[in-house]
């Protein structure tokens, strides 16, 4: 699939998980072009390492007032960073996960890889392009970052 | 197939924690009794021995034994369990793989209350 198309995916099953979750705004912009090594990093995130059609890591990074928020939308009260950390492997999960309608069994996906804070260096794929896909949720900006290389199987 | 509605024993199996919480929390079902959560399959044939309940709300995407494998296994030590797969991988082949294997149903996240009642009752004859 061309990248482009592979991107509005990304940002189609962006967009649609945010409104699903409440009714607050979201705005999914436009994907831009980042270097291997100046990955987008933020509080919280979660990192769902592809295989089979494609190779590389899908991740969304989001700031800790925007996962609070997020754990209130599902009402929980407990605003810890064990919590913090397990809503941001499930969304990257789930927003991983949800291109397989289009893509099919062939792009697997890992469980998810939860970090706080920001890692000394992130693992982008150096051989393939890496766009970063800015989500302005609420009051709170996240990006999701899709890392990938197609592999001819 | 309908189930008794005097108690359906169900058992929550996701390796998120606010999900596992999510879905007890959205359960409509009055005849049903949560009788425990785990996060892995793993977990959950422990869990599931010790148990037994008549349906089981799965998750694919899991560390140590994953869904799919969860299903034959939860199966093979008591057949007549159903189980209702939610999951993130939206891809009709691993449907199709989940029902060939055993389960009953199949959501997709992100799912509402409404879509897991609906499924819920669904799975269980009502």
């Amino acid at each position: 699939m061309m990248k482009e198309n592979l991107l509005k995916l990304f940002v189609d099953n962006t967009t649609h998980y945010f409104k699903h979750l409440s009714r607050e705004s979201v705005e999914v912009q436009v994907p831009y072009l980042i270097a291997h090594h100046e990955p987008v990093i933020f509080d919280y995130t979660g990192i769902i390492g592809v295989s089979g059609a494609y190779r590389g890591y899908v991740y969304l990074t989001a700031p800790s007032k925007m996962m609070r928020f997020l754990l209130q939308t599902q009402g929980e009260q407990d605003y810890s960073e064990p919590h913090c950390l397990d809503v941001i492997g499930e969304i990257a999960n789930v927003l991983a996960g949800n291109v397989r309608r289009e893509l099919g069994a062939e792009f697997m996906i890992s469980v998810p890889l939860r970090i706080a804070g920001q890692p000394d260096k992130l693992l982008l794929t150096d051989k393939s392009w890496s766009f970063a896909i800015p989500i302005r949720y609420s009051l709170f900006i996240a990006a999701l970052v899709v890392s990938l290389e197609e592999h001819v199987m | 197939m309908t189930m008794n509605k005097a108690m359906v024993k169900l058992m929550i199996v996701d390796d998120s924690t606010i999900v596992q919480r999510r879905i007890e929390r959205d359960l409509q079902l009055p005849y049903v009794k949560v009788v425990g959560s785990a996060s892995d399959g793993v977990e959950a044939v422990q869990l599931f021995q010790q148990t037994l309940p008549d349906a089981v709300t799965l998750d694919l995407t899991m560390p140590n034994m994953d869904g799919l494998a969860t299903v034959s296994a939860l199966l093979a030590i008591q057949p007549k369990t159903r189980i209702l797969v939610i999951s993130a991988l939206a891809d009709k082949a691993t449907a199709i793989e989940a029902i060939r294997r055993g389960a009953n149903g199949f959501i997709y996240k992100p799912f509402t209350e409404t879509e897991l009642n609906a499924a819920l009752r669904e799975l269980l004859g009502d």
